[in-house]
């Protein structure tokens, strides 16, 4: 096994450790918060500020060592395996004149044309009726304030 | 690692894709004060959509993410049409197409920069290209379905995507929320919803580590919609058919899974542009070529490339122009960064009846609320301090959020149950108007009702946060004793007014050796912790004699919990959840006055301090 794969498996590894104590962090908090809440205290949180920094700490020489193990693979140019290689399953490719004939063309057909032209049209339509019917205050009313329920929050 | 075999490739300057990039980023997320404050920007520049993945919860974003507006829209189908958010998807599809996922998405960086660290990585196959069709499944299903039939059969606004999925929205949103210490409180509301999301992020960023752009291949509903239109879009990596030969090195070296150039899986990053020996393919805007064979840096110095790069730099400074100048209005300038605070609007009767109770004025957990006035929707006039001597329960609310929707019949069914109650729940200055339509139909008779406007701002009076729904509730004095973003139930909403109601915080003093009122806790079910430590104050004089009866309060962000008065030693010993607690002077025997801007902390490690109070006549 030469250094380079050695180097590969070492580091991902070590992204699959962080990975998994990131996720269990939160599990974790969230399993005693869940029980203390059962056992009747309602408003007990199940996440501070500092229980967070509590479970995180021990993941940071971790992280530090994946980061530093990043910055001097990128600077001794370590490649990941497979990355940038190209495809091998010839079940994804198609034959010439198929792949000429599919792909996008330099210049449009004119039926391209002419759909792009109608979505352009349709679009500009779109925005006009939207701002007057109200569309354009919902969606500043949803960006003002926080979507906690988006975010994960609540 | 003497055995290390490396790349020939050595870290070179960025490509033009990756300044693009950043740039973008950088311009949705020009509001960096955000950051700092904890504030997310609320102007009127939100109205717009970015082309990009961005959370307009993240605390830099100045305009809305399209996915999360489009399901907002499905969500309000019911009485408006979305034809907004649908013309900007068209029109962003039809000029950009997945261009969008290649140049213009924060969230497609991050996703190649975590491929960029050096691991083994899976190749793209059959398998890959058939899991890519499971972001036409997840946009069907959560991003339409969802958000229209609880929209239109439940009137419940459930954004399927943001709430179950979308990682940005994890990272972005509310990562980018609760790193700042000033939003401490969010992380009381954090429950399953966040734990599912956080794994979901952690697991997803983990594959993309792995898997070139594991989200973007197989997840992303945005890019699933631009796909859409990558065929007749004006802008894409486009082939010249004279030229090509069909040898389909371009779809071997392309990372994504396309099976020809421009499919719908193709973002137009341009790597097959150099790949491609018969310099067939190019990246074109309509009739520009943005890449192409005879724009790379050892083409041939032709007048018209020379003319060319000439145009980008002349691009690249409008674009850094516009760049500075978004910095400095989104951070400077805008008026929606005006944020009012309690001070400025307290009158010298206020600051005097503070100062007599001890309490500094604010909406913080043992403050005196500050006082303002407002119209309600019934016409009358609600002035806060014609409620005292009633348990007052502030909520803010708005129309697009859900949990603020589902917990609003809580207040109703505990003002028909204690009718002592005074509740004025009052909606976000944003989409104020559609709030009064909304309310027409839901005999919610016994609440008080009242819009926010810019010309009024309750909410900056009281120093709302921008995270909805919130609560704050006054005791009987007028005191807080609860303040918190996150919905409530009925048992917990009950539980905290009756904790309100028995608070003495801002009570007229009673002798140093009473006893406090009925447990005077800030919550009932601080008691009922199962681990618990020991924290505990000393007072003492300036000469450290203790100060036997002096009674503290120990306030998280959320609660106060009153101590007993101090023993003989000057002792306060109290059993307390583990957390850090801001100690406050409650009551002190006669003769003696609490420091001014008194900040003592204790907590979170069980621990004791010391509290120096002056005694009267004392040189200060």
């Amino acid at each position: 096994m030469t250094g380079r794969r050695v180097f590969l498996i070492v580091q991902a590894v070590l992204c699959a450790l962080i990975a998994g104590l990131l996720a269990a962090a939160a599990l974790s908090l969230y399993v005693d918060g869940a029980q203390r809440q059962a056992a009747g205290d309602l408003f007990s949180p199940m996440y501070t500020r500092e229980k967070v920094g509590e479970k995180l700490t021990p993941i940071l020489p971790l992280f530090f060592c994946s980061l530093g193990m990043t910055v001097s693979g990128l600077l001794l140019g370590v490649q990941g395996e497979n990355q940038g290689r190209p495809l091998r399953d010839e079940r994804l490719l198609r034959s010439q004149s198929d792949l000429r004939a599919r792909a996008v063309h330099q210049t449009a057909a004119p039926r391209e044309l002419y759909l792009r032209r109608a979505v352009l049209a349709v679009a500009a339509a779109l925005i006009i009726a939207g701002i007057f019917n109200g569309g354009l205050t919902d969606v500043l009313a949803k960006g003002a304030a926080i979507c906690m329920e988006c975010v994960g929050l609540g | 690692m003497d055995k290390m075999e490396t790349g020939k490739r050595k870290i070179s300057r960025p490509a033009s894709r990756r300044l693009v990039q950043l740039y973008a980023a950088l311009l949705y997320n020009a509001h960096l004060k955000g950051f700092i404050d904890g504030h997310i920007y609320s102007g009127d520049v939100k109205a717009l959509c970015v082309p990009g993945l961005n959370c307009y919860s993240c605390p830099g974003a100045v305009a809305s993410c399209p996915l999360g507006a489009l399901q907002n829209a499905l969500n309000a189908a019911g009485h408006t049409t979305p034809w907004y958010v649908l013309g900007i998807l068209a029109l962003f599809g039809v000029v950009l197409g997945r261009t969008v996922c290649g140049w213009l998405c924060p969230f497609g960086l991050i996703q190649e920069l975590l491929h960029k660290i050096p691991t083994p990585k899976i190749r793209k196959s059959a398998a890959t290209r058939k899991l890519s069709y499971l972001k036409y499944v997840i946009l069907i299903v959560f991003v339409i379905a969802l958000p229209l039939f609880y929209g239109l059969a439940k009137g419940v606004i459930l954004p399927g995507f943001c709430k179950y999925i979308c990682p940005a929205g994890t990272l972005e949103g509310a990562v980018g929320i609760l790193q700042n210490p000033a939003n401490s409180s969010s992380f009381f509301q954090l429950k399953a919803l966040f734990t599912n999301k956080w794994v979901i992020m952690v697991l997803l960023g983990l594959a993309c580590v792995f898997c070139y752009r594991s989200f973007c291949r197989f997840i992303c509903p945005l890019g699933a919609i631009y796909g859409f239109f990558n065929r007749f879009a004006l802008t894409g990596v486009k082939v010249n058919p004279e030229r090509c030969n069909g040898c389909g090195q371009c779809v071997v070296k392309c990372p994504m899974d396309v099976t020809h150039v421009g499919d719908h899986e193709c973002i137009s990053c341009g790597k097959c542009v150099g790949v491609c020996a018969q310099g067939a393919i190019s990246l074109q805007a309509g009739r520009i070529t943005l890449k192409g064979p005879e724009t790379g840096r050892n083409a041939d110095p032709a007048p018209v490339i020379l003319k060319r790069r000439k145009t980008g730099k002349i691009l690249w400074a409008i674009a850094l122009a516009v760049l500075l100048f978004a910095l400095a209005w989104f951070n400077l300038v805008e008026p929606a960064l005006q944020r009012g605070t309690p001070s400025a609007a307290v009158t010298e009767t206020e600051t005097e009846t503070a100062q007599a109770l001890g309490l500094s004025i604010g909406t913080e957990v043992g403050c005196l609320a500050p006082d303002f006035a407002t119209e309600l929707l019934s016409g009358d006039t609600f002035r806060l301090s014609s409620h005292r001597g009633q348990v007052v329960i502030l909520n803010f609310w708005a129309i697009t959020c859900g949990p603020c929707i589902e917990e609003l019949p809580y207040y109703e069914q505990l003002k028909t149950a204690y009718p002592d109650v005074e509740i004025l729940a009052v909606h976000h200055k944003a989409g104020a108007g559609k709030a009064k339509d909304f309310l027409a139909d839901k005999g919610w008779d016994h609440l008080d009702f009242a819009l926010d406007s810019k010309e009024k701002g309750i909410l900056a009076l009281l120093n709302a946060s921008d995270a909805m729904p919130q609560t704050i509730i006054l005791n009987k004095q007028g005191v807080v004793t609860y303040n918190a973003q996150m919905p409530l139930t009925y048992e917990k909403l009950e539980a905290l007014y009756q904790s309100a109601l028995t608070d003495r915080t801002g009570a007229p003093a009673a002798a140093p050796t009473a006893k406090p009122a009925a447990a005077s806790f800030g919550l009932l079910t601080m008691e009922s912790v199962s681990v618990q430590r020991d924290y505990a104050v000393t007072v003492v004089d300036e000469s450290g004699n203790p100060v036997p009866g002096a009674i503290l309060a120990f306030c998280t962000n959320i609660a106060c919990r009153n101590s007993e008065p101090a023993d003989e030693n000057g002792r306060i010993a109290m059993k307390l959840n583990p957390d850090k607690y801001h100690v406050q002077v409650i009551e002190l025997p006669e003769g003696f006055t609490a420091p001014e801007n008194l900040e003592l902390y204790i907590g979170p490690e069980p621990g004791e301090a010391t509290l120096t109070v002056e005694s009267a006549g004392s040189p200060k």
